[in-house]
């Protein structure tokens, strides 16, 4: 138990730093920042145990998104998806559960489900959030199509980070 | 009692998503309204320090671009020079004579050290705060046009509403004939924006230049800011809407300078 505690506080960290000061800045560089950002942090969320308490998953989901906003300058907006992504997680579990249910004790990982599972489950979560953040973003459906490009372009650039990441370090929990 | 406990277990994370996601909304709301007053969206200037350290490092990459800019910079603004001045002679006077000129514009060369540009609310943040003299609504310019207006400062940094910025609006002229109208951004595109409130008689061309007016009292008169791409006739209205092509990018900035205008206590003084 208190292992997970230290692995998730480790984790929370090193991932808002690599968020705040290094993607922010290549999406801004290399991208120009309008059509590809790369939003990393959704990872957080998504490798959280699965015996997490409901109430917990919200609250920490909400104080990613609220300290990626501190860099992005961008009150709310980040939070607000986060938040939403974390209270559809359950939802994606069950639709991707295996024949024979989740081990409470483990994490949606690469490592305990296997490679296509975990890329259908980054997919749907990633997909998820990136649509709400950038429908929160512009506030607005009236640039539906533009959110739906956002979304696409930003999601390639999004999991092939993710992906790199998992492949490089390939956590168990 | 045990009923509302058990009714929590049941719904709490319903319950506890919509307080969380109310709160988030809450504060895009309100930022929409009046983001200055809100303490998270300065962070960014007390983050400043860090994020200057890591900006450093980013500058390296391409300092060869950078110098050539700077350079063309400095030779573009000596030539620019007269229209920071106040013209004090009056008619008939000796027009070699250099005394009559007042100067009414300073530069103030700053480093762009954070820039936020996603979405409909893009700030840039400057490494010039009150400590060297910055004042809220003090303009901001780059070499190749207009950048924003100062909105909010602290000791060390400035935090700048750029023109790309959904409450943005410039009072801006077309070059050749001085009509004037409020240029503001309305599309996505960060080089692409709208001089709205232009008369149906005014002459228009594709390609005539668009400068900065000069009746704000923030920016001096005759900055270049674009060109005219397009220009279309609002249905509901007597004015033309132009599409005007910006000539820089605000999205690939690094250096800009901060304006201060001498004279603004003088006509504020008069005009109020």
């Amino acid at each position: 138990m208190n292992n997970a505690v230290v692995i998730n506080v480790i984790r929370f960290l090193l991932i808002l730093v690599f968020q705040g000061y290094v993607l922010k800045r290549i999406s801004e560089i290399v991208f120009g920042g309008f059509y590809f950002e790369i939003l990393f942090y959704p990872l957080f969320i998504m490798l959280l145990p699965f015996r997490t308490p409901r109430f917990l998953q919200l609250f920490l989901a909400f104080l990613m998104g609220i300290c990626v906003d501190a860099f992005y300058d961008s009150p709310g907006v980040h939070a607000s998806a986060a938040v939403f992504l974390a209270f559809i997680r359950p939802v994606i579990l069950s639709w991707l559960a295996p024949r024979d249910g989740y081990n409470a004790n483990y994490s949606p990982t690469m490592a305990r489900y296997t490679f296509p599972w975990f890329l259908r489950y980054a997919s749907l979560m990633l997909i998820f959030h990136l649509f709400f953040y950038f429908s929160v973003e512009a506030f607005t459906f009236v640039y539906i199509m533009d959110i739906l490009l956002k979304t696409i372009s930003s999601f390639v650039t999004s999991m092939v980070f993710i992906m790199v990441i998992m492949f490089s370090f390939n956590p168990v929990d | 009692m045990k009923n509302l406990l058990r009714d929590f277990k049941k719904f709490g994370g319903i319950f506890s998503f919509l307080v969380l996601e109310g709160f988030c909304f809450i504060l895009i709301v309100y930022f929409n309204h009046d983001k200055q007053l809100i303490a998270i969206s300065s962070a960014n200037t007390y983050l400043g320090v860090t994020v200057e350290k890591a900006d450093d490092i980013a500058k390296y990459l391409n300092l060869g671009k950078v110098n050539k800019e700077l350079q063309e910079e400095n030779a573009e603004l000596l030539s620019k020079m007269p229209n920071s001045f106040y013209e004090g002679n009056i008619q008939g006077a000796d027009s070699l004579e250099m005394g009559g000129l007042e100067q009414q514009f300073k530069y103030w060369p700053a480093k762009v050290i954070n820039k936020t540009m996603i979405g409909g609310h893009n700030t840039i943040t400057l490494n010039l705060g009150t400590k060297h003299g910055v004042e809220k609504r003090m303009g901001v310019v780059s070499n190749l046009g207009i950048v924003g207006i100062v909105v909010d400062v602290s000791e060390r940094f400035s935090k700048v509403m750029t023109i790309l910025h959904r409450q943005s609006s410039i009072s801006a002229s077309i070059k050749r004939n001085n009509y004037f109208g409020s240029l503001v951004w309305q599309s996505t595109e960060p080089t692409l924006m709208a001089l709205t409130a232009i008369p149906l008689h005014a002459k228009l061309e594709i390609g005539d230049t668009i400068q900065t007016s000069g009746y704000s009292n923030i920016f001096p008169e005759g900055i270049p800011i674009g060109k005219v791409e397009s220009y279309n006739r609002e249905t509901s209205d007597n004015n033309y809407t132009i599409q005007v092509r910006l000539f820089n990018d605000i999205s690939n900035l690094h250096y800009a300078y901060i304006i201060k205008n001498k004279m603004l206590e003088d006509l504020e003084k008069l005009e109020d």
